[in-house]
């Protein structure tokens, strides 16, 4: 028998759910941040895992990440960590508003590219979050652990997308 | 035929983009609007995050075996190596502690027999339960873990957690299934603790970094390095006589201490009651709550 040119409904079931694997992950990420897995000062870097994630689906697919997504995303681990309420959110709504654009030039093109842009989103996100903190609490907190961190996000980027995000790129359904 | 494709796919990008702007102008103000929010009414953003934790506190929990599975495995490679020195080591430690076990038991007898002579309630805290660290969601800029218990397993805000020998911090959010502690070294942790060789009282302050340290310690005091700080409990809340560390260092007047309990590490902690509570008479005790003196902290 020849392929159907109408896709049968498991097929178009499975197509739909594949569209939400850039969702689903971003919050598996989101959440890995909490999990106390031993490494000494993982829940106190948090490192940007959700950042990292929303960067690559709103470059790639933005399709899949539209804005709300990423303010949802942003708004759970907002209050899952105890970063100010919002903090968060407002950044994955930046990011992806930013991001969603620069499809042509970092889609398809080599990944140092992507990469490259990642450094400078992951260091304005963590500017943003320290200015916001120290605006609502007229605390400013030494920005070594704030750095620390936006180093920590730039060497995790090709690993988490080596790793999580290039695997499930390949099985998504053309946009 | 390939112009009309293009048309209609630049018609059907067209009305998306603009949507999608509207969007992310709403949603950055909507977030905006959000940070505002929980600066005016951060009892709210507080109860939101219980509930959150709350409803996640079941995966979290089931999570749990797989988690320890790991980190063991992490320390196993992390200790096969010096294995026949950490033998030694514990050896060694092994024989220190029975010596200080007999010394232990025999201050024991010693204090309860005086404790009779005069008098003196018995103020050993309770342990209320012993719970897992099913998040650690402090962030940058607070220092917490999340446990896997809440008010239906009697845990109630205030309480103080333990790690074996030395005070972790309090409960600050309680939920039904989930309770937050706010460890000791979190900015805004305040705890009243005594020098334990003095009896000078002082307030032991967190700012975030490993060593918290000494406030409002009188001037005429004196301390040195080593010395061990316990909680006063003249605040009501937390039990009296709680280990909680050692003074560290003193630099220009700036006086750290060294938890005991090691808040790098935290897999289960102990709950433990307000002993000012229960070591009130019935009548005394407040009907209900905990309002009485002021627990709420």
């Amino acid at each position: 028998m020849v392929a159907s040119p109408h896709p049968t409904i498991l097929h178009r079931l499975d197509q739909n759910a594949r569209r939400l694997l850039p969702t689903l992950i971003s919050f598996i990420l989101g959440m890995a941040v909490v999990l106390p897995i031993g490494l000494p000062h993982w829940g106190e870097l948090a490192p940007p895992l959700l950042l990292i994630s929303i960067f690559y689906w709103s470059t790639v697919r933005p399709d899949l990440m539209p804005p709300t997504a990423a303010f949802v995303l942003g708004f759970f681990q907002d209050l899952l960590t105890h970063s100010p309420l919002g903090t968060g959110a407002l950044i994955m709504v930046l990011t992806q508003w930013i991001m969603r654009g620069q499809r042509r030039y970092l889609a398809n093109r080599p990944f140092f590219l992507m990469w490259a842009a990642f450094a400078p989103v992951v260091m304005i996100a963590g500017v943003l979050d320290w200015i916001i903190y120290a605006l609502l609490t007229f605390h400013v907190v030494p920005p070594m652990e704030a750095l620390v961190r936006m180093v920590l996000g730039f060497f995790l980027f090709p690993v988490v997308s080596w790793i999580v995000l290039i695997p499930t790129h390949r099985t998504l359904p053309p946009g | 035929m390939a112009q009309r494709t293009a048309f209609s796919q630049n018609s059907a990008v067209q009305p998306r983009a603009l949507g999608d702007r509207f969007a992310s102008i709403i949603l950055t103000l909507a977030a905006l609007a959000l940070i505002v929010m929980g600066r005016i009414d951060p009892a709210m953003v507080d109860r939101a995050r219980a509930e959150t934790a709350d409803f996640f506190a079941p995966i979290l929990i089931a999570i749990q075996q797989p988690l320890a599975t790991v980190r063991d495995n992490l320390a196993i490679s992390k200790g096969l190596f010096d294995l026949a020195r950490e033998n030694d080591r514990l050896r060694e430690e092994n024989a220190r502690l029975k010596k200080w076990q007999s010394t232990a038991l025999a201050l024991e007898a010693q204090s309860q027999v005086l404790r009779g002579l005069l008098n003196v309630p018995n103020t050993a805290p309770p342990i209320l339960r012993t719970e897992p660290v099913i998040a650690e969601p402090g962030g940058l800029y607070v220092r917490s873990v999340l446990v896997g218990g809440g008010a239906h397993d009697g845990l109630a805000k205030g309480q103080a957690a333990m790690a074996g020998p030395g005070l972790v911090g309090r409960i600050t959010e309680i939920g039904a299934w989930s309770a937050r502690v706010l460890l000791i070294t979190d900015l805004n942790s305040r705890i009243p603790v005594i020098l334990e060789g003095t009896r000078t009282h002082a307030i032991l302050a967190g700012d975030n970094t490993a060593h918290p340290y000494l406030m409002y310690l009188p001037k005429a005091a004196t301390v040195s390095p080593g010395d061990r700080i316990v909680t006063a409990g003249h605040d009501g809340v937390f039990p009296t006589g709680l280990a909680v560390g050692r003074v560290s260092s003193i630099e220009n007047g700036e006086i750290r201490v060294e938890p005991i309990a090691d808040l790098d590490r935290l897999e289960y902690v102990e709950l433990v009651d307000n002993v000012a509570q229960s070591a009130l008479t019935p009548e005394l005790a407040p009907a209900e709550g905990r309002g009485f003196f002021g627990g709420t902290p």
